[in-house]
Formats: structure tokens, sequence, C-alpha cells
């Protein structure tokens, strides 16, 4: 079976059963100076983005302007099918009949936010199709939390040693 | 004017109020897992068999008379001049209608920040899917010709025309379209570590691991995918909320900018979203008291998230009555005659003193009984608690929902502006086979749903059930607040 | 005002350090500091008074030099400020059916607002007095074909329903503002069978809570009719009543976010109100930017599509002659600017941005009132005169007194709520 991707860094890892703990490690590791911290966990843990010091999420820049992307297209598509490509007089309405074509203009907004999101997630978390996938713990999508220490020359000690000392249940290293 | 006081005095408050627990004290999070996903790994029980074979034999009538009239034609169904908008298009308006109440409880209740809802909205996002569905193809046999049916998309094509932007017609093709996506995308996206929860139970490699590593798209549930993937569903609430508004309401102005007396209202477009997520709460509400008698799911879908449903049942029932309410108001107030006969001549011919002989009063009659005179038992906490009688009352809505439609169309239709155009309409027995069909696609897509993936949101439930015991102090630095 | 907020872990943790931050669920509030009644001063209160005194003397100059215009001006100026009153009472309404807790803390504002509608009931005959110089069907001459809608529609109808709806509205509106203040004087007991621990005064409050809402639907799109959509004859519209009520409900809710910042600022509301408290104040008064463009532009679309003379009578005389403009600023004040200014989140904790918005709103409003009631009268743009100064001083007088009156006497929060502890604490989230 092909390997699943691994961290591309050999990582120790901290098993917690309460994510508060969890929560807690990650904050002193990243105080004591801890880099590449990373979290694995069943659910999103209230408080591990600031923990981890992640940056708010750019999502909602993707959503906005894609929808207002998409709204203008339509719009723009409309008047011109209408009013340019082949006018034709319906019901003596204008060619370019604001009012009427509002509702496709919201729903092709509507429609490119909705597709840019999720493609923007799927491109955010690395998402695919994998059918020999092998995941790190199996309990991690289950109910376990665990928090990722890479380490480099200095060895797997000192990360070790730090979750030990922050109450994780199991530590052990991941070599890549 | 003067200043704040310096000191203020000290008043005895009650201690901070603990929040009733929406889950059992004793889930952890391993049972949550168990449980919810038994289901997707027992063996089919019997009644679900049962359940699902009497589906696909309703499907299987639905689908050899929708062959029979495509082979034969429209005349088989009972539209005939001047109701050339028959049961098709109730049953259209209506499955749209069904599918709203999943958007309204994924979305709506996501950002009112309604904990309830976790256990139910994996449920009823897919529900709104196979309604969607369902609907999606009644305007297609409406059309006639099937098969050309793609006209309705704008395509660049060798007569360089353009479907008509002017037209109701063609919002709807936009509408329903872009919300089958964006419903598809929501419940999809909302699913993925569950499917990764899955996939990771799977002991022994072969086709079923490599299916929901495929579907699960490989979600290892990292922090910083969490990070995006809460923002990013947050999103998704906050643009699927105005989209299920904007769906319905572009259905009705199918009919209310015509100007059949009846259809012309200006108060179509909240009265039919209002009315949509009546009947889909209480669609919802039916389907979850098989889904938690049959997978034994008691603990998760509990009689508090049933009684918060039939609440909106209640809160929606009034608001539909309000609805009639302002039909009857504006017909009585308006000069216009023909609004007046649609509304009160077509139901309480005034010719006649008996109530029931209006041309059309029975659906009027199971309209306004099973949408505003039932529903209101609900005003009582026994009943609200009860899930006999609420099962019962719920199907009284969906009936009278369908009633509802099928009212608003054909009446408007049998009695236009003259009495040289007024006619009668009677559905045939193809008509209701189609009808029984769609019960039989929604119900058997709905099962098979239950089968191969988590019918409660595990990842949610998880998540609410920390909340119940209370979430640890977030550290510094500020996260980007998430809403709409 | 040393121990309103006592985090539970141990760290200091100030609700107005940080503005995106939400003091989530974590954090716990052992006790709640009253903050007392507002003190209005008596100076402010007397320039109300004077403010309504000059107000009823122009009105009285207006009958003799301006006999009709008045009239326009006591309907106009009347209508806005019984919608802030009936605005503040459904605020109040919902809250209860809806067992929403983030908005217990801004309760108190809004029975304020809510208390000015026996105040109304006591003016209604000017509006029972402007009806025969307003409406069609009050003038000499006309008569209905249709027996029963000239019974309903005389002046003796007119008023008894007036009358009618204003007791109905003030009555609700005494039965919950005299709960709630009686929570504040005794205290409450917990509800054991409401879920949610309400108090035993809270849950009354709910079940007549969810009786009003119904009562209100039918009588205030009842009224509506009465007041503002029989005013053009031969025009109806069913969507008029919900119309009315997205206007007067976004109003209720700026005037909300307008008194809510003015009070935090003098410091009337101690440390009870946060930013987080402003997020979701704005975020309702975007979401309600939303629903009013909505039912607008859903009455207009229709009108427009089918396009039948009787029914564009009504925009037609709204968009001619000058009022088109006023239309425009409808469209923009009422959705467009806030809803693309309180779309950023950011902006959302930000005193001065929600502030302006709710005023834009606000103002916005009257004008709305002043589009509705003015063409009808006038076909050409008609610019406010002194007789709606005169108007406007004296139901604003008689407003803001009955608003200070109950923020004067009683906690400027349901101090006595128990659901108080956790909207202070955002243990809603």
């Amino acid at each position: 079976m092909p390997k699943a991707k691994t961290p591309p860094q050999p990582v120790v890892v901290g098993v917690y059963l309460d994510p508060h703990a969890l929560v807690h490690a990650a904050e002193s590791a990243r105080d004591r100076g801890f880099r590449g911290l990373d979290a694995i966990v069943p659910y999103p843990v209230h408080g591990i983005s600031e923990a981890l010091n992640y940056k708010p999420s750019w999502m909602p820049r993707i959503t906005k302007s894609f929808f207002f992307a998409g709204a203008a297209a339509g719009f723009t598509f409309e008047a011109w099918s209408m009013a340019v490509a082949w006018p034709i007089n319906i019901s003596g309405k204008p060619f370019v009949s604001v009012p009427a074509f509002i509702p496709v203009t919201f729903e092709c907004g509507i429609l490119c936010a909705g597709v840019a999101t999720f493609a923007a997630v799927l491109m955010a978390a690395r998402l695919r199709p994998r059918p020999n996938f092998v995941p790190i713990d199996p309990r991690f999508t289950n109910d376990r939390f665990a928090l990722l220490i890479p380490y480099g020359e200095e060895g797997p000690a000192p990360a070790q040693s730090f979750l030990a000392g922050t109450g994780a249940l199991e530590v052990y290293e991941i070599a890549s | 004017m003067s200043t704040h006081p310096a000191v203020a005095p000290q008043r005895p408050v009650p201690a901070p109020l603990e929040e009733p627990p929406i889950y059992r004290e004793d889930l952890t999070l391993t049972k949550v897992t168990e449980d919810i996903l038994a289901p997707v790994f027992a063996k089919p029980t019997r009644q679900w068999w049962t359940a699902f074979l009497i589906a696909a034999s309703c499907f299987a009538i639905g689908v050899a008379a929708v062959v029979y009239q495509l082979i034969v034609g429209m005349g088989i169904i009972g539209i005939q001049w001047p109701v050339m908008w028959g049961t098709y298009i109730a049953n259209f308006v209506f499955w749209i209608g069904i599918g709203h109440a999943g958007t309204l409880i994924s979305a709506i209740l996501f950002l009112f920040r309604q904990r309830w809802r976790t256990a139910i909205n994996r449920s009823a996002e897919a529900m709104t899917i196979f309604a969607v569905m369902v609907a999606g193809m009644f305007p297609l046999l409406h059309v006639g010709r099937t098969v050309i049916a793609y006209w309705l998309f704008p395509y660049p094509n060798q007569r360089h025309l353009w479907v008509n932007f002017r037209s109701p017609l063609i919002w709807d093709v936009f509408a329903v379209s872009t919300y089958a996506t964006i419903s598809i995308l929501f419940w999809y996206g909302g699913m993925l570590p569950d499917l990764a929860t899955v996939r990771d139970r799977i002991a022994k490699s072969g086709f079923w691991k490599k299916f929901y590593g495929v579907i699960s798209l490989g979600w290892k549930g990292h922090a910083k995918d969490w990070h995006h993937y809460e923002v990013a569903y947050a999103m998704l609430a906050a643009i699927a909320t105005p989209l299920v508004l904007s769906v319905h309401s572009n259905v009705s102005t199918d009919f209310a900018t015509a100007t059949a007396p009846g259809w012309h209202s200006t108060i179509f477009p909240p009265y039919f979203v209002a009315g949509a997520i009546f009947s889909g709460f209480a669609m919802v509400v039916t389907l979850l008291v098989i889904v938690r008698y049959v997978f034994r799911l008691e603990d998760y879908l509990t009689i508090d998230h049933m009684e918060m449903m039939n609440k909106v049942i209640l809160v929606t029932s009034m608001m539909v009555g309000y609805a009639y309410f302002t039909e009857l108001f504006t017909a009585w107030y308006t000069s216009n005659v023909y609004e007046q006969y649609r509304f009160y001549g077509v139901h309480f011919d005034p010719h006649f003193w008996l109530l029931f002989r209006g041309p059309n009063a029975v659906p009027a009659y199971l309209m306004w009984g099973c949408n505003v005179f039932i529903p209101a038992l609900f005003w009582f906490r026994k009943i609200r608690r009860s899930i006999p009688v609420m099962f019962i009352l719920t199907l009284f809505v969906s009936v009278g929902m369908w009633f509802e439609r099928y009212t608003i169309i054909v009446d408007s239709q049998m009695r236009q502006y003259l009495p040289s155009s007024w006619g009668s309409y009677r559905p045939t027995r193809w008509d209701y086979a189609v009808l029984l069909g769609s019960f039989g696609m929604f119900f058997s897509l709905f099962l098979l749903f239950c089968r191969f993936v988590p019918v409660v949101a595990v990842a949610e439930v998880k998540q609410a059930l920390r909340r119940q015991v209370g979430e640890p102090p977030a550290p510094k630095p500020a996260m980007e607040e998430v809403n709409a | 005002m040393s121990a309103s907020t006592i985090p539970a872990h141990g760290k200091e943790m100030d609700p107005r350090s940080d503005g995106t931050h939400f003091p989530m669920g974590h954090l716990e509030v052992a006790t709640v500091a009253d903050p007392g009644p507002a003190p209005i001063s008596k100076g402010f209160r007397q320039q109300l008074w004077a403010a309504l005194a000059i107000g009823a003397v122009l009105l009285l100059l207006g009958m003799k030099f301006d006999p009709h215009r008045v009239w326009e001006s006591v309907i106009v100026n009347y209508l806005f400020f019984l919608i802030l009153a009936l605005g503040g009472l459904f605020l109040v309404a919902l809250e209860y059916v809806a067992s929403t807790t983030w908005s217990v803390v801004f309760r108190r504002i809004a029975e304020a607002c809510a208390s000015y509608l026996p105040v109304a009931f006591i003016l209604s005959p000017l509006l029972m007095l402007a009806a025969p110089h307003l409406y069609f069907w009050a003038r000499h001459g006309f008569h209905f074909h249709r027996a029963e809608k000239a019974w309903y529609y005389s002046l003796g109808g007119f008023d008894f329903r007036t009358g009618l709806f204003l007791a109905i509205w003030a009555a609700f509106g005494a039965f919950f503002i005299g709960r709630s203040l009686r929570q504040d004087r005794e205290g409450d007991q917990i509800n054991e069978r409401h879920p949610g621990g309400w108090g035993k005064l809270s849950s009354k409050n709910g079940r007549m809570a969810a009786l009003y809402i119904p009562v209100f639907a039918v009588t205030f799109t009842l009224a509506c009719a009465d007041w503002l959509m029989s005013m053009q004859h031969g025009w109806s519209s069913s969507m008029f009543g919900l119309y009315a009520f997205a206007g007067m409900f976004e109003a209720a809710f700026a005037l909300l976010v307008v008194l809510a910042v003015t009070m935090r600022r003098r410091g009337w509301l101690g440390q009870i109100v946060t930013d987080h408290h402003y997020v979701d104040l704005a975020r309702m008064l975007h979401a309600f930017c939303i629903f009013m463009v909505y039912i607008g532009f859903e009455q207009y679309f229709i009108i427009w599509y089918s396009n039948q003379n009787d029914e564009t009578a009504f925009f037609h005389r709204r968009l001619m002659g000058g009022w088109n403009w006023m239309f425009l600023f409808l469209l923009l004040a009422k959705w467009a600017v806030p809803f693309v200014i309180l779309m950023n989140q950011k902006v959302r904790t930000k005193e001065p941005v929600i502030l302006s918005m709710a005023w834009l709103i606000l103002i916005a409003e009257y004008c709305d009132i002043y589009w509705l009631v003015m063409p009808v009268q006038h076909a050409v743009f008609t610019l406010p005169s002194w007789t709606d100064l005169g108007a406007f001083l004296l139901f604003f007088g008689a407003f803001a007194l009955s608003v200070s009156r109950l923020l004067r006497k009683h906690s400027t929060v349901p101090i006595g709520d128990p659901k108080l502890v956790n909207s202070v604490a955002g243990r809603y989230l």
C-alpha cells in the first residue's frame, strides 16, 4: 500500500483526552518557543486557533469577492443577451429590465460565492480523493486530541519531556 | 446632564443559570461515535428493508407512470384547458418547499447559534437535497417535451437565441439549480469530518475503506483545516440564508407576476417562504420520528429537539394563517370583483347557503384545517412532546400544504376573468401515480442516506457536548469573529 | 463597580479590552452590579416639556394659518413615534417568544420605548381629528358601492378601530412592563418547568407574548390599512402590512442602538453592555436591513412586473414630481449603505459606525412615512414645513418624556430577570 502523506518533518505526538489540556499544552508550547506546532482534533476545539497563533481565516474575503464578481457577471450577461445580442420586445418591458434581472443576478452571485468557498476549503485543507489514506492515528477522528511538535537536529527528547509534563496520556514519535 | 453615580448599589441577583443539558450527561466522545455510526456498520435491519421496499415500490410505480407519459404524451394527466398547470406544478412547489426546512435548520439556526440544531441538521440537509431533486424533475416533466428541457439553460446555440431573462420561469431555473448546488456543497462539506470518522473506523482494507477514503477526501482534522473549515461553513450558512428566502420567493413570482386573480398578490413571496418552512419542518419531524425509532437514536434526537421543531411548526403555521388572513382581507378591501370571486366565490359560493358547495371547496377546507387549525394543537405542551401525536399532526400538515399549493394553482386557472374561460380540473390516476412516485423516490433516497452516512453530525454533537460541559478559556490572540 | 465581572479562571479579562474577541461561554459572572436608574437631569426634562409646548403652539397656529397641511404633519409625526413605540413593544415580545438571552440587557430600553403607547392612546384624538382632512372616503360626496365597506370606512369605524388598536397595544405593553418591573422590585423565582431557567414572571410574560404577536400581526395590518393604505383611492397591496412592519422593526432596532450606545457612553448602563453586545446589535440591524429590502423589493417588483394601472398608481405617484429622489434615498439609507457598511465584521464594534448607521435608518424611516403619506396629497415634492416642525416637537416631546420617565425611575437594565446574568456574560453563544 503506498504511503499516505505524513508530516514532512519527524514529529513528536502528544495524545490528550481533554481538549482543555490540549489547548493549555499548545499555549505553553508556543510560549516555550516550539515552532511549527500542529494539532489534530476530532471536532473544532475552542481556542486552539489562538493557541497556535493562526491568523484570521481569509475565507470571508473569498466568499464576498466571488459573490460580487458572480453577481456582476450575471447581470452583465443578462443585459448583453437581452439588449445587445438579440433584443426582443417581450410584453413591452425594457430590454434592460433591472428589476426583472435581479433574481438571476442574485442567484449567480450566490452560486459563485458558494462554489468558490467550497473550492477554497478543498485547497486550504489539501483535500482530494485518497482511496488508500492511512491516518496517523485513527483515534484522532474519534475521541483523542493530539498536539504535534516537529523536531530537528536536537532530537525528540525536549519535545517528549515537554509533552509528558503537560498531561499527555501518550507521547510517541513519528519519523517521516 | 449629570454623571454616572460613583458607586452603584449591589443588588442580589440569581446565580448564573445553567442551560438545560441537551444531551445526556453520561455521553462520552467514544460513545457518541459508536452510537451514531452503528447504523452505518450494522447490517440493515428488517425494519429498514421493509421501509425501503415500500418506498422503492412506490418509486417504481411513479417511474412506470412517467415512462408511460413520456411515450403516450401529456394527455394522460388531468390538465386540460384552461387549467394547464396541474399537479406537476403543485408537486414542484410542494417539494421545493419541503427542502427549505433543511437549509433553514442548517444555515439560519446556525447563524442564530441554536445549539439544538446539531442533532438534526444532517438529516434535514439530506432531506433538502432529495426534496430538491424530486422537485427539479417536475418542471422537466411538465414541459412535455422533456428531451429538449435543456433549452431552459442559456447556452450558445446556432440560432443565437438566449433564454428570456425577464421570465419568472427562467429565474426558477437559476434559483433551483443554485439551490441544489449550494445545498449539496453545504451538506457534503459538513459531512467530510464525519466521513473521515467512518473511514478511520473501518478495520480491514477493501472496497468500503477505499470508498470512504475517496468520499472523505482525505480529511485529517488538522487544527489549521478546522480553522478555515469553520469560517467557510459560517460563510456558506450566511449565503444559504438569503438563498433560501430567494428560492421560494422566485417560485412564488411564477404566480404573483401573472395577472390571474388570486395569483397576483404582493404577499406571495414571504407567504410562500413561510409555507415552505412550515411544510418542511413538518416533514423533518415526520422523518425524525421514524429515524429515531428505527435507528435507536433517542439519546441524540431527544424529545426536547422534537419540541423545538414543533414550536417552529406552530410559529410558521401562524405566519401562514396570517398570509391567508391578509389575502382574504385584501380581497375584501379591494374593489376588484375577480379577486373577490376567487377568494369568496370559489370557496363559499355566494349563490348557495351551503358552505361546501364551491366548485373547489374541499381542498380549500383541507388547507385551512390542516395548516391553521390542526397545528394550533401545538400550543399545548403535552401535544408538543408526544411522539405519536406529533407524527400524526405533521402528516396532516403535509397533506394540508399539498392542498394549499393545489388550491392556489388550480383555482385561479379555473376562474379566470371571463366566465367563458371558466373550466374544471380533476387529476387522473396518472397524476396520483406520479405523486406517489415522488414520495417513493424521496423516501428511498432518504433511507439509503441513513444506511451509508452518519445521520447525525458526529463532530458537531461532540462540540455541543463539550459546550455543555464548559469551554476552556480562550488564549490571548483574538480570533476573527465568524458569522454572517 | 469593582466586582462586576469575575472571570472563572482567575485571569483578568476585561470584556471591553478587545473588540473582536468574544468572551464566550467560559466567562462566568457571579454578580451583576445594578447600574441604577438613568440620572436624567431636570433641565433636560424641562427642555422636553418646552419642546412639547412649542410644538403644541405651532400646531395651534397651523390650524389657523395652514389648516390642511397641519393634519398631514400630525399623521406623519404621530405614526413615526407610534411606530417606534410599537417596535419597542414588539422587540420585548419577541425576546420572550424566541427565548433569546442576548437581548435581555437591552430590554429595559425597548420597554421604555413601549411605555409611550398609553400616551399615544391619549394623543390618538389628534389622528381622529385628522381623518376627515386626509382620507378620500371621509370627504363629502364620496360613497362606496358596497354597504359593508361604507360602514367599515366611516369616521366612526375609523375612530373606533384606532382607539381599540391603541388600547390593545397599550394594555399589552402595560402587562409586559409591569411584570418586568415587578421582577426588579421583588426578584423572581426560577420556573423549573421552563427550559432555559426562566423566572416565573418571565414565563407569564412569555405566554402573553405568544398571544400578543398574532394579535399584533392582525391589528397592525388592519391599522396600516386604515391609516396609510386607505389614503390612496383604489390601491391595495396584501404586502402592505408587512412592509410597514419591516420598516417598524428596522427603525425600532435603530432606535435601540442609538439609545444603548448613548447610554453606555454616559455610563448609565454600568459595565453591563459590552462590545460583544454591540456585535449582536449590529448583526440584527444588518439582518433587518436585508429583510426590509426583501419586503420592499418584492412589493415593488410584483407591482412593476404585472403593470396593472390600479396598482402602479401607488408607485406612479411616489416616483414622479420629485418624489423619486426620496425613493432613492430610502433605498440607500434603509438598505444599501447600512448593508455594505455593516457587512464588514470589524466595524461592528465601532461605536461611531453603528451609531451613524442607526441614525441613518431612523431618518430614513421618517422619510419613509413622509413618502407614504405626502405624495397622495401633493403631486409635486414638498419639503416639510413649519407645521411638521410643530408636530415633530409635540410628539417627540411626548415620546422622549415617556422614555426618560421609565429610565429615570427604574434600573436601566431588567435587573431582576434571572436571564440577565447570562446575557451580561455572553453565555448564549
